[in-house]
C-alpha cells in the first residue's frame, strides 16, 4: 500500500509538470506581450521594459518557467497576477470553494436524481418510465449546458421568480457588501446553479447505472441469492446493488475532479465567482498566473480525486489489489 | 411440464412436456446436451426464471403441493431451506464483495433465526462437512481467494447448510478438472448419503450419471428421449440419440482412433422441426419421424424404462447390443 | 489608453457596462423625479467585471474610476453634470485656479481649509504630495508616471501649499490633475506594487469600507463630509444616497434579468437587446438611457507602407467607406455618424462636412484613387468578435469598388493590438477605436498622431502618420489655453482629416445603460460615468 502511494504520488508529479510546462508553453506562443498590457498605452519603451523585469518577463522561457517551479515549490506560492497584482493563491483559495459549492451540491442531486431512475429504468426496461428516462438522457447530454442554464434563469428566476436569478452569497463572514448571505442565501441562489449542472450531469449516470444493474441483475450470484430464497429487497439491496454501484465511485470521482477545474458557463450565467470565471477573465487579460493558477487547481484536482477514487474502490471491491 | 419464454423472436418453448419424480434418497440423473432443456426444467421446479417472460404449465408437486401454483412467499420459504440449488460455475456463482462466511451465513439466517455466533458455528460445521481445510480462517476470505474446486464445495456446503429434501445440482463438476471433479462428486455422494435429501443432478456428461444417478432421464430438444433406471439405460439403451451419447464417451480402457460425434446442431426451441427433433440428425430417420412426434412410452419388459422412437424395437435391440459390442470388442 | 479600449470593446463586444464621460445632447434625462427625492437608501450595481485596484496611483480602469469619482479629492475635477458644466474644468480642493508663473512652467496650487479624510485627517498640501510620490516610485509602477513625465519637481510648501514645476510649459496639465491618480491620499500611505485594500481612507463625499476582490465592493459615506457649507456646498454634490454596492455578475443577458427584476439596479446588457430595451421603456426617459461618450471608432492607414503613403489613397478611402453600414454593426444607438477625429462630444469640436455621412462616393473616391494605389492590394487587421469582422468586410466591399483588393486577417483583440503597434507590421488598415482620458482634444490629437511618439513597439499612433507641420501645429496648440486652445484643436483636427487623412473616422461612440425603476435622477457623464453623487433611489 505504501509503495502504491508513493508511486502514485510520483507520477502525480510528473502529471503536475507536465500540465504546467504546457500551460507556459502555449501562453509564450501566444503573440501578446502582458507587460505591455500592465504598463498601458501610453507607456514608453523604457517603461514596458521596466514592467517586463518587474514581472519577470525579460527572461527567457525556460527561465520563468524555472523560477516558477521553485517559488512553488519553495514557498508554496504560485505567483502574483499580471493583472492586479493580487497573489494567485488568495485568488485560487477564494474561488474554489465556490465551485466547490457547485460541484458537490451538483453532484449530490444528481446522484439523488439518477440512482432512483437508473434503478427503476433497469428493473423496468422498455417500460414508459425506461423510455422517458432514454429521452431525458439524449436531451441532457445533447443540449449545451449555458443553453439550460440560460433557460432556467429566465423562466424560473426572471418570469416566475421562484428563485434569484444570479448571484452568489457567502455562508460564513458574510461581507458587508454583499446583498445576501448566510445558509439560506447560499442554497437559495445555488439551486439554479446546481440544477443546471444536475442535468447535464445526470443522463450519463442514469445510462450507466441503468446498464450497470441491468448487466447485475443476470450474473449468476444474483441468480444463486434467488436460489437461497432472498426476498426482493435482499436480492436488489446487498447483492445487485452493492455490486452494480462500485463502477459508479470511479465516474463520481473523475467527474468530480474534472468539474472542479471549472463549470464555466455556468459560473457565467450565474454569476458565481468561481475558478471558472478565474479562468475565462484571466485568458483575456492574458494573465498567465492567474490562468496557471487555476490550471494547475484542476490537474491537482483531477489527480487527487483519481487517487482517492482508487483508493476507495480497492476498499469497497476486495477483488482489487493495489499494486 | 411446459415451460415458454417469451422473446422478441418469438416464443421459446424450453421445456415441452416433462415428466419425472424423485424419491427422498434417490439420485436422479438429467442429461443433455447444452440447450436440451434441462437447466429450465429444475429452474422452472425452483421458480427462478423471469416472470415477465415466461409461461409454465402442468404441476411440480414437492411434497403433495404444486410449485407451479405456490405464493412468491411460500417460494422463497422453500429455496435453500427446502429445496437447494448447487448451480454450474463457482467462479460467478458467489457474490464477490461479500465474505464466503457471510454469504453462508446468509444461507441460513433468511430461513432460520440464529445470531450471528450461532449461524458462524454453523457455517463453520459445514466449511468442515464439505472439506475446506482450516476453515476458521478461510470463512474470512473472499471468492477470489479460492479455488474452484473449493468454491464448489462451498457452493455445496451453502446448498446443505438447512438439510434440504432435495438438492438440485446444475452441472455441479462441469467448470472444474477431472481431478476435482472425481472429488466433488464424491463428496456430493456422500453428503447425500448423510443428510439423506434427494439428488436431482444435471449433467451433459454419462460418466458422471453412471456413477452417481440412481434414475436417469435422457433429454434433447426440451423433450425426454429416454428415461429409466441408470443400469436399465446402460445396458439396454433404446434411443438413437443415447446411442449418439454413448458412442461419443471417450474410454480409458479403449484405443479409439476418433470419437464419434453426433452430427449436427442441437434444435432450435423457437422454431423446432416437425415431428422427432431428434431426426435431423438421426442415421435412422424414417418419413414417420418427419411428420409424426414420437411418444414418450414404456418397454414392454420393463416398465420402469420408457424411450420416445419410432423405430421399432427389434431394430432397436440390435442397435443397442451392436453397440455394446462395438465397447467390448474394443476393450479385448 | 489599452486598458479603456479593451474595457470599452469588451463592452460592446460582450457589453460590460463602460461608465465613461461624455457630453449628452438631448433632453434631460432621469425619469420623473417629482416623485420623492430622498435621502439615503443604497443601490447595487452588477459588471462583468471588477476594479482593478482600490488604490488612486495604481486603479486604470475606467469601472474604478467611476468609483473614485465619489470618493475622492483631487486638486481639480470636472463638475458632475451633465452638458457644458461637466466639461468646465474646475477647482476642487484648489482655492481657486493655482497660480501659473515661470512662463507657464510653474502651478501653485492654494488648498481650500476644511476637507477631511474618512478617518477624520485634515486634507493637506502634503496628501497631494504624496499621490506624485506614489505616482513616481518604481516599485510602485504606477501608470500614473507617464502622466508625469514633464514634472520637474513638485513640493508641498506648507499644510496649504502645492507647488509643481514643469519641464515645459503644458496646456493640458490642468486636465490632468483632475485623474484619479493625483488625489489625496494620507501621508502615511505605502506604497507597494499590490496598492492598498480597502477599508480605504479618502477625502471625497464617500469612500469604500469593503472591497472583496473579485466579489463585492461596499461604499459608504465619509462621515466627515458636510454637504451644507463650504467648502464642501459649491463642489454640487447632491449625495443622496447612503450606500453604493458593486457586484461583479454574470454575463450580459443574465445582468438585464436581474435589472428587470430589480435584483440589481444598475447593469450592462447584450448590445443585441438594446432595440428591445429602447422599445420597451423609451430612451432617456425612464429606465433605458443612451449617453454620449467621448470616443470614437476608426480606420487608421498605414501611413509608412506604400498603398497609404500616398495621401491621395488614404482621402479616397475616406470617401469610398460606407458609415451608415459601419456605425450600424455597432449596434442599436451605439453613436452617431462623424467623419472627423475629434468626438461630438468633446470640447473644441468643430463640425465640418468633408466627407460623406450618407454612403459612399465612389465617384469621388476614384477620382483620387486613380493612379495612387499602387498595386492596389491592402492588408486590413481587424479583431475577430462583435463588430470586427463585418466592418472589415464592409470596408473590403467598398475598397473593391475603386481598385483595392483588401485581405482581411482576423486577430484576438488584443493580439491585433499588440501587431498593429508594433512598426514595421505588414498591414495597410486596422480597426481602432479611442476613449478620452480627460475632456481634452490633445488626448487625441497629439497622443494619436504625433509621428515623434513612435517608438518600435506598443504605439498607439497606428498609422505611423509623422508630419513635420503638424507636428508642430500640434505643439503650438498644447501650449495655449482657454478657448484659444479649443479652437487651434477644432481647427487642426479639420485640418488634419481633411489634407491629410492618416485615418478615416466613422462613428462617434455612445454608452447605453439599463437600470432598474429604483433608480431616481439618473445623470451619467463620459467622464465619470453614472454619478454617484447626484442620483437618488426610489423606496
Amino acid at each position: 500500500m505504501f509503495r502504491y502511494l508513493v508511486r502514485r504520488l510520483l507520477w502525480a508529479g510528473v502529471l503536475f509538470l507536465a500540465v504546467t510546462f504546457v500551460t507556459y508553453v502555449i501562453f509564450f506562443l501566444v503573440p501578446a506581450n502582458p507587460a505591455r498590457l500592465a504598463a498601458g498605452q501610453n507607456a514608453t519603451p523604457e517603461h514596458i521594459a521596466d514592467v517586463e523585469e518587474f514581472l519577470g518577463l525579460d527572461r527567457p522561457f525556460y527561465v520563468q518557467y524555472y523560477r516558477f517551479l521553485k517559488r512553488l515549490v519553495t514557498e508554496g506560492s504560485l505567483g502574483h497576477s499580471f493583472l492586479n497584482r493580487r497573489s494567485v493563491n488568495e485568488e485560487i483559495y477564494q474561488a474554489a470553494p465556490v465551485t466547490g459549492s457547485l460541484v458537490f451540491g451538483a453532484m449530490l442531486l444528481v446522484l439523488s436524481i439518477s440512482i432512483p431512475i437508473g434503478i427503476l429504468s433497469a428493473l423496468r426496461p422498455r417500460s414508459l418510465l425506461d423510455r422517458a428516462a432514454m429521452v431525458y438522457v439524449l436531451v441532457g447530454i445533447s443540449l449545451p449546458s449555458f443553453w439550460i442554464a440560460l433557460v432556467l434563469s429566465y423562466f424560473i428566476g426572471y418570469r416566475l421568480g421562484w428563485t434569484p436569478i444570479a448571484g452568489y452569497c457567502e455562508v460564513l463572514s458574510v461581507p458587508e457588501a454583499s446583498t445576501c448571505g448566510g445558509f439560506v442565501d447560499w442554497a437559495y441562489h445555488m439551486i439554479l446553479p446546481w440544477l443546471t449542472l444536475a442535468i447535464v450531469v445526470a443522463g450519463t449516470y442514469v445510462r450507466f447505472i441503468r446498464a450497470e444493474v441491468m448487466e447485475t441483475m443476470t450474473q449468476d450470484y444474483v441468480r444463486t441469492a434467488r436460489a437461497k430464497g432472498a426476498p426482493a429487497r435482499r436480492v436488489m439491496r446487498a447483492h445487485i446493488l452493492r455490486n452494480a454501484m462500485l463502477p459508479i465511485v470511479t465516474i463520481i470521482g473523475l467527474d468530480i475532479g474534472i468539474l472542479l477545474g471549472g463549470a464555466i458557463f455556468i459560473e457565467q450565467v450565474f454569476g458565481l465567482p468561481g475558478l471558472g470565471t478565474t479562468a475565462i477573465n484571466a485568458i483575456g487579460q492574458f494573465d498567465l498566473p492567474v490562468l496557471q493558477g487555476v490550471v494547475i487547481f484542476g490537474a491537482v484536482a483531477i489527480i487527487v480525486f483519481t487517487l482517492i477514487v482508487d483508493l476507495l474502490y480497492a476498499w469497497i471491491d476486495p477483488r482489487i489489489r493495489l499494486t | 411440464m411446459r415451460t415458454q419464454f417469451t422473446t422478441d423472436d418469438g416464443i421459446v418453448g424450453a421445456v415441452d412436456g416433462v415428466s419425472f419424480s424423485v424419491e427422498s434418497g434417490q439420485v436422479l440423473g438429467i442429461v443433455g446436451e447444452s440447450g436440451s432443456g434441462k437447466s429450465v426444467t429444475c429452474l422452472t421446479i425452483m421458480g427462478l426464471n423471469d416472470p415477465r417472460a415466461t409461461t409454465s404449465s402442468g404441476e411440480v408437486l414437492f411434497r403433495g403441493e404444486d410449485l407451479l401454483k405456490a405464493s412468491p412467499r411460500r417460494l422463497r420459504e422453500i429455496r435453500g431451506n427446502e429445496i437447494a440449488m448447487i448451480f454450474q460455475d463457482p467462479m460467478t456463482s458467489l457474490n464477490p464483495v461479500h465474505k464466503i462466511g457471510t454469504q453462508l451465513e446468509e444461507a441460513l439466517t433468511l430461513h432460520e433465526n440464529a445470531t450471528k455466533k450461532q449461524a458462524r458455528a454453523r457455517a463453520l460445521e459445514m466449511l468442515t462437512a464439505v472439506g475446506i481445510p482450516r476453515p476458521e480462517r478461510r470463512i474470512d476470505d473472499y471468492p477470489h481467494q479460492f479455488s474452484g474446486g473449493m468454491r464448489q464445495r462451498v457452493m455445496i456446503a451453502m446448498s446443505l447448510i438447512n438439510s434440504p429434501d432435495l438438492v438440485i445440482a446444475d452441472e455441479p463438476t462441469t467448470a472444474l478438472d477431472v481431478t476435482t471433479q472425481a472429488q466433488i462428486l464424491a463428496l456430493i455422494k456422500r453428503l447425500q448419503e448423510d443428510f439423506g435429501s434427494a439428488v436431482i443432478m444435471i449433467t451433459h456428461d454419462l460418466g458422471v450419471v453412471a456413477e452417481t444417478a440412481d434414475e436417469v432421464v435422457v433429454m434433447y430438444g426440451a423433450k425426454i428421449a429416454e428415461q429409466g433406471p441408470v443400469d436399465a439405460i446402460f445396458s439396454q439403451p433404446r434411443h438413437p440419440y443415447t446411442w449418439g451419447l454413448m458412442g461419443s464417451l471417450p474410454r480409458l480402457d479403449v484405443a479409439v482412433e476418433r470419437l464419434e460425434q453426433i452430427p449436427g446442431q442441437p434444435p432450435s426451441l423457437l422454431r423446432p422441426p416437425s415431428g422427432c427433433r431428434f431426426h435431423p440428425r438421426c442415421r435412422y430417420a424414417m418419413a414417420k419421424c418427419i411428420s409424426e412426434v414420437p411418444r414418450l412410452e414404456q418397454l414392454e419388459y420393463d416398465p420402469r424404462h420408457s424411450e420416445a422412437c419410432h423405430l421399432d424395437e427389434s431394430t432397436k435391440a440390435r442397435e443397442a447390443a451392436a453397440l455394446l459390442t462395438t465397447f467390448s470388442e474394443a476393450a479385448s | 489608453m489599452t486598458r479603456r479600449i479593451w474595457a470599452s470593446v469588451a463592452m460592446t463586444a460582450i457589453g460590460a457596462s463602460l461608465l465613461a464621460a461624455a457630453l449628452f445632447a438631448g433632453p434631460a434625462a432621469g425619469g420623473p423625479e417629482a416623485s420623492a427625492q430622498r435621502v439615503g437608501g443604497s443601490l447595487t450595481v452588477t459588471s462583468r467585471s471588477d476594479f482593478d485596484y482600490v488604490d488612486p496611483s495604481l486603479a486604470y480602469f475606467s469601472h474604478s474610476w467611476n468609483m473614485m469619482a465619489a470618493t475622492n479629492l483631487g486638486l481639480m475635477y470636472y463638475p458632475h453634470a451633465e452638458g457644458a458644466a461637466g466639461q468646465r474644468l474646475t477647482p476642487m480642493a484648489s482655492q481657486g485656479m493655482p497660480r501659473v508663473s515661470n512662463n507657464g512652467r510653474t502651478y501653485t496650487f492654494r488648498i481650500k481649509q476644511g476637507f477631511r479624510f474618512s478617518n477624520g485627517a485634515p486634507v493637506t498640501a502634503a496628501n497631494f504630495a504624496r499621490a506624485f510620490a506614489r505616482g513616481l516610485a518604481p516599485a510602485a509602477q504606477s501608470p500614473a508616471s507617464s502622466f508625469l513625465d514633464d514634472v520637474a519637481s513638485y513640493r508641498a510648501v506648507n499644510a496649504r501649499t502645492f507647488r509643481v514645476v514643469l519641464e515645459r510649459p503644458a496646456g493640458d496639465f490642468l486636465s490632468r490633475m483632475s485623474m484619479q491618480f493625483f488625489t489625496a491620499v494620507p501621508t502615511n500611505t505605502p506604497i507597494t506594487a499590490e496598492g492598498i485594500k480597502a477599508p480605504v481612507i479618502s477625502a471625497g463625499p464617500y469612500h469604500i469600507r469593503e472591497w472583496n476582490e473579485g466579489r463585492s465592493a461596499l461604499m459608504v459615506r465619509n462621515p466627515h463630509w458636510r454637504n451644507n457649507r463650504e467648502p464642501f456646498r459649491s463642489l454640487g454634490f447632491r449625495n443622496y444616497l447612503n450606500e453604493v454596492r458593486w457586484i461583479v455578475g454574470a454575463d450580459p443577458a443574465t445582468q438585464r434579468l436581474q435589472c428587470e427584476r430589480g435584483e440589481a439596479d444598475i447593469c450592462s446588457f447584450p448590445p443585441a437587446q438594446a432595440k428591445e430595451l429602447a422599445d420597451q421603456y423609451g430612451v432617456n426617459r425612464s429606465r433605458f438611457f443612451r449617453k454620449q461618450q467621448t470616443g470614437n471608432w476608426y480606420l487608421a492607414m498605414n501611413t509608412q507602407r506604400p498603398l497609404f503613403g500616398n495621401a491621395n489613397a488614404r482621402k479616397a478611402v475616406a470617401h469610398a467607406i460606407d458609415r451608415r453600414f459601419m456605425v450600424a454593426q455597432h449596434g442599436f444607438l451605439a453613436g452617431q455618424r462623424t467623419d472627423q477625429f475629434l468626438p461630438l462630444s468633446m470640447p473644441g469640436f468643430k463640425q465640418a462636412n468633408i466627407y460623406s455621412l450618407k454612403g459612399p462616393n465612389y465617384d469621388r473616391a476614384r477620382q483620387l484613387a486613380q493612379g495612387n494605389t499602387g498595386d492596389g492590394k491592402a492588408v486590413f487587421y481587424t479583431f475577430n468578435v462583435s463588430q470586427g469582422p463585418p466592418i472589415a468586410q464592409s470596408v473590403q466591399f467598398n475598397l473593391q469598388r475603386i481598385g483595392i483588393d483588401v485581405e482581411i486577417r482576423q486577430f484576438d483583440r488584443v493580439v491585433q493590438h499588440e501587431k498593429s503597434a508594433t512598426r514595421g507590421e505588414p498591414f495597410d488598415l486596422t480597426l481602432e477605436g479611442w476613449l478620452m482620458d480627460y475632456p481634452d482634444p490633445s488626448n487625441f490629437i497629439n497622443v494619436l498622431l504625433d509621428g515623434r511618439r513612435i517608438q518600435a513597439e506598443n504605439n498607439v499612433n497606428v498609422s505611423y502618420f509623422n508630419n513635420a507641420a503638424i507636428n508642430r501645429q500640434m505643439d503650438r496648440a498644447q501650449r495655449l489655453t482657454g478657448q484659444a486652445r479649443l479652437n487651434a484643436y477644432g481647427n487642426l483636427d479639420i485640418n488634419i482629416i481633411r489634407n491629410h487623412t492618416p485615418v478615416a473616422p466613422y462613428i462617434s461612440s455612445a454608452a447605453r445603460i439599463l437600470t432598474s425603476a429604483k433608480v431616481g435622477g439618473f445623470r451619467y457623464t463620459s467622464l465619470q460615468g453614472t454619478l454617484w453623487t447626484q442620483v437618488f433611489a426610489r423606496s
